[in-house]
């Protein structure tokens, strides 16, 4: 009798202990989410954001026998705190890490993963020409910076005939605006037009509009996030200045055409994604994002599903980071919404660019 | 089915009837306990939730107030209503004035705005609402250049060519809810738009900035899609940690108002009450095991000693004791066994006197039936003897005895009392033959025995069929005077009984069978008319008999049935015949 007592005694620290114990953390795959998320460039973020969890929501968060956590992280497109960030998610032993959705913030983030062997850092946004090429730990579905991006623009300001162009940027996302300082304007230089001033959109509206007034220019090209170049171009409107917009993909948010009004009518963009696309993947992914948003989705909530169902794919073969890039790129080419997406050798994607226009407070495909 | 022990029994009795109700009791008031815990939670979290809602109401109440009074002052006094309210008021970041066609006329905000009036708003979705004919409007949260944050407002027509648009700041409500603060300094209060956008959340404010929703989360899946509100409600938040809580919706803009606590802080002190209970009552089931197992021991200790000694008695010591238990019925059984005991040791010694008496009997009736068997056998060579001497006596006297007469009286004088002396030889060594164990041929015992009566059985005319053969000597180890004293006796008895009936043409029949395994069968059958059956069972008990008390003692069988099972671990029965009866004698070889 004293074995069975022994054993009843035993039995109940037993229980004591299973009750005590957590569950094992190995069988969680760890996904960190960085991107400004918050503030004039959050409308980019939480696009990636909506359109990313979208996708994770249809699979319960659920990939094999292993739950997804997604970890989401604002950096405010503050260098020193993406910076942080990063160091954080290496500090806490996150492998994969989507992110960043501006270029700038992407510079910033490529350094720290590629000191590690196992990181992958993936971004649905990032265009920067400075990581173009690189067998890094880096990997996009945003197409570059490259003269093949620019070739539907060039075409369009030839047959147009814009030879002075007045450059508009925001500083603080300079990793993108260069892009538009090196293949465009060669593009612009080689076609006999050119650049004839660049300005930091961070400056007083005040000082922009007299450099503008000062200048004979046939097109204003602002690289800006959605709100800040909807505000500026209202600004330029309300003083008069009624040349032609070209407003970067940066910008082609729902937000900049209700901050714009009837003031950004008649704006242009180079784009890869055309809002009003009969694709039926496209329209599958629209009707799901209205039921779970209410509201329509921009060219980056695309992005951000298109770049979690390449994840989705390649996570269900192994969950092994390290390895993650090679196997992403040796499929290569994935069905996109508009269209595939193809990766090159380094990571970098192409697709087709066209241009489209404002017109009565929608985006609409042009053909030149 | 083995029976199970009592040891066991009591014991699994004694466990379950003291454990039992001891369990189903704590787990019964455990949960009652944890039932009105939680319907105390429920119902102070019921409590702030209608006083967060009437608030969140009150607040929505008063920007609409604030509509009405710009409504009824702005066309007068202008633009410094505008700067003047949006100083003033906590709750409001930035008021515009639109015009018809969506254009800014005027803006009054805390915050120095890169705005300008001529800007075009027509394309705000807050604007087409209204342009549809609505006179009011709340709009969902959108990104608002205007304050540069996250916003809500508040649209309202003013007359037919003014529009106000009164910007909300979030922070407002954000401060608001940071006053329902549980124990440990985090936030009770979240309040969630209509689309699953947080308006107020004080624990994480950055989650208001990024326009976080809740679609995801498991509050919403399990709860708010499911119209559960003014339920509890226990479900995860983002960090996996157990919450419970209620939710409501607000009257005036349908706003999602949870009221929550983190779980594990709630029922903290709940809980320790509980581990309490459970220890003191794992401590009370340990002491009431323990004290099963004393008690059963106690009882069962005078019961196992009992059951040693009665094992010892089974086995033939009469003399062991039994000591007095503690227990009053135990004492009784106990002086009454040893009244029993001391009855079975005087029955014993009694028993070993009358067996005595019986064995001496046996001798006797023993030497009388040998003394008869000689009788029988001597009575023919006697009676030669006696002829050949009153012969020569009589033909001396006539004077004719020849020579050669006399030699052959002489010789059959010499032969007959030659056939006496080894009659006596053989009587001798049956009576003389040691008593121990030794290897014989199981056919010589037979015919040995079937010597010594066979003249008995010639005097009484009875015909004594020998079906013995020789073919398989069956070699068999025994005492040897025993086997054939049980022949003898079986045969003795036919003999009696063919007597007494007069049968015609009688036999007595013997053979040996092989039939079983390892087993001899001696079969002696007779035609002596076979024993009754109401009494066939008996004939090998003591002191049972038919004949008549001058005839028979009783004890012959008996003898002959303890010789067979005891001596010679074999079996003895006996079964009717058509004519009579047959004894079985089974041997192992």
């Amino acid at each position: 009798m004293k074995v069975f007592l022994k054993s009843f005694i035993v039995g109940l620290f037993t229980l004591a202990l299973f009750v005590g114990c957590n569950k094992d953390e190995d069988d969680t795959i760890k996904i960190g989410f960085v991107a400004g998320l918050s503030g004039k460039y959050s409308a980019l973020g939480t696009s990636i954001r909506d359109g990313f969890t979208l996708a994770f929501d249809e699979i319960n968060y659920k990939i094999g026998d292993k739950k997804v956590k997604i970890i989401q992280k604002d950096d405010k497109q503050d260098p020193k705190l993406a910076k942080k960030i990063i160091e954080e998610f290496m500090d806490k032993n996150i492998k994969l890490i989507i992110g960043n959705a501006t270029s700038s913030m992407t510079a910033i983030s490529i350094p720290i993963v590629n000191k590690y062997n196992d990181v992958l850092l993936f971004s649905a946004t990032a265009s920067g020409a400075d990581f173009t090429e690189k067998d890094d730990n880096f990997i996009r579905i945003q197409v570059d910076h490259s003269a093949k991006r620019y070739t539907a623009l060039n075409n369009y300001l030839n047959h147009k005939k814009y030879k002075n162009i007045f450059f508009i940027y925001d500083s603080k996302n300079i990793s993108y605006a260069k892009g538009y300082l090196s293949f465009f304007q060669d593009m612009v230089n080689k076609a006999g037009g050119k650049f004839i001033a660049k300005v930091d959109m961070n400056d007083s509206y005040e000082s922009i509009l007299a450099k503008l007034k000062a200048t004979e220019h046939d097109l204003i090209l602002i690289v800006g996030n959605s709100v800040d170049t909807a505000n500026m171009i209202q600004y330029l409107r309300l003083n008069n200045i009624n040349n032609k917009v070209l407003a970067s993909g940066w910008a082609k948010t729902m937000d900049f055409i209700e901050n714009g009004g009837k003031a950004v009518e008649g704006t242009i963009f180079s784009t890869g994604y055309d809002e009003n696309s009969k694709d039926k993947a496209f329209l599958e992914f629209v009707k799901k994002f209205k039921a779970k948003y209410g509201k329509q989705p921009s060219v980056f909530a695309a992005q951000g599903y298109e770049l979690a169902k390449i994840l989705i794919q390649n996570l269900r073969n192994s969950t092994d980071i390290s390895t993650l890039k090679d196997r992403i790129l040796k499929i290569g080419k994935y069905d996109g919404l508009q269209g595939d997406i193809e990766f090159d050798k380094y990571g970098d994607v192409s697709r087709k660019y066209f241009m489209m226009e404002i017109r009565d407070g929608k985006y609409v495909k042009v053909d030149y | 089915m083995k029976p199970r022990t009592l040891k066991k029994s009591l014991l699994l009795y004694f466990i379950l009837f003291t454990t039992i109700p001891l369990i189903v009791a704590t787990s019964v008031i455990i949960f009652q306990m944890y039932q009105s815990k939680k319907e105390s939670v429920l119902y102070k979290h019921q409590q702030i939730l209608k006083i967060v809602e009437e608030e969140a109401d009150n607040i929505v109440s008063s920007i609409e107030h604030l509509g009405d009074y710009i409504k009824n002052r702005y066309p007068q006094k202008q633009h410094s209503v505008l700067t003047g309210l949006s100083q003033i008021r906590e709750d409001v970041a930035t008021i515009l004035i639109l015009d018809n066609n969506g254009i800014l006329k005027d803006f009054g905000s805390k915050k120095n705005l890169k705005i300008y009036k001529g800007y075009d708003y027509s394309n705000m979705e807050y604007f087409k609402v209204i342009k549809t004919g609505k006179d009011q409007y709340w709009s969902k949260v959108y990104f608002s250049y205007a304050s540069n944050t996250p916003s809500i407002s508040y649209v309202q027509r003013v007359d037919k060519d003014n529009i106000v648009v009164i910007v909300i700041d979030l922070s407002m409500l954000n401060n608001f809810a940071k006053k329902f603060k549980n124990r440990d300094g985090t936030s009770m209060v979240r309040i969630i738009d209509k689309n699953g956008i947080f308006l107020a959340h004080p624990d994480r404010p950055e989650y208001i900035y990024e326009r976080k929703n809740i679609l995801n989360s498991d509050i919403y899946k399990k709860y708010i899609k499911a119209n559960y509100e003014y339920k509890q409600i226990i479900f995860y938040n983002k960090d996996h940690i157990k919450s419970i809580g209620v939710y409501g919706v607000s009257n005036k803009l349908g706003w999602y108002i949870v009221v929550k606590e983190d779980y594990g802080k709630v029922f903290q002190a709940f809980n320790k009450v509980i581990l309490f209970i459970v220890l003191f009552i794992v401590l009370l089931l340990i002491i009431s095991i323990v004290t099963s197992l004393k008690l059963s021991k106690s009882i069962l200790k005078p019961i196992d000693e009992f059951n040693t000694k009665m094992d010892e008695i089974a086995h033939g010591n009469y003399v062991t004791k039994i000591e007095s238990a503690e227990y009053e019925e135990l004492e009784k059984l106990s002086s009454n066994f040893l009244i029993m005991q001391e009855k079975i040791k005087l029955r014993e010694e009694q028993n070993r006197e009358k067996d005595k008496q019986i064995f001496e009997s046996i001798k006797m009736v023993q030497m009388g039936e040998m003394i008869g068997n000689i009788a029988h056998q001597w009575r023919q060579p006697l009676s030669v003897i006696s002829t050949a001497a009153s012969g020569m006596k009589i033909e001396r006297e006539f004077g004719i005895l020849q020579d050669e007469k006399l030699y052959t009286y002489c010789d059959s004088i010499t032969t007959s009392t030659q056939y006496l002396s080894d009659t006596i030889d053989t009587f001798r060594n049956f009576i003389k033959e040691k008593k121990e164990r030794k290897e014989f041929i199981l056919q010589d015992r037979i015919n040995n025995a079937l010597e010594i009566i066979s003249s008995s059985l010639a005097n009484h005319h009875i015909k004594l069929i020998n079906n013995i053969n020789y073919d398989h000597p069956v070699k068999i180890t025994l005492v040897a005077g025993e086997l054939s004293q049980v022949i003898i006796n079986i045969i003795n008895n036919a003999k009696d009984a063919i007597m007494e009936k007069k049968i015609e043409d009688p036999y007595v029949q013997i053979s040996l069978n092989f039939d079983q395994e390892g087993m001899v069968t001696i079969v002696i059958e007779d035609n002596g008319g076979g024993i009754d059956e109401n009494i066939i069972n008996k004939i090998f008990d003591p002191y049972f008999t038919t004949k008549h008390q001058s005839q028979g003692t009783g004890l012959g069988l008996h003898m002959s049935y303890k010789i067979i099972t005891e001596s010679l671990k074999g079996s003895l029965s006996a079964k009717n015949t058509k004519d009579g009866v047959a004894f079985m004698i089974s041997l192992p070889l």
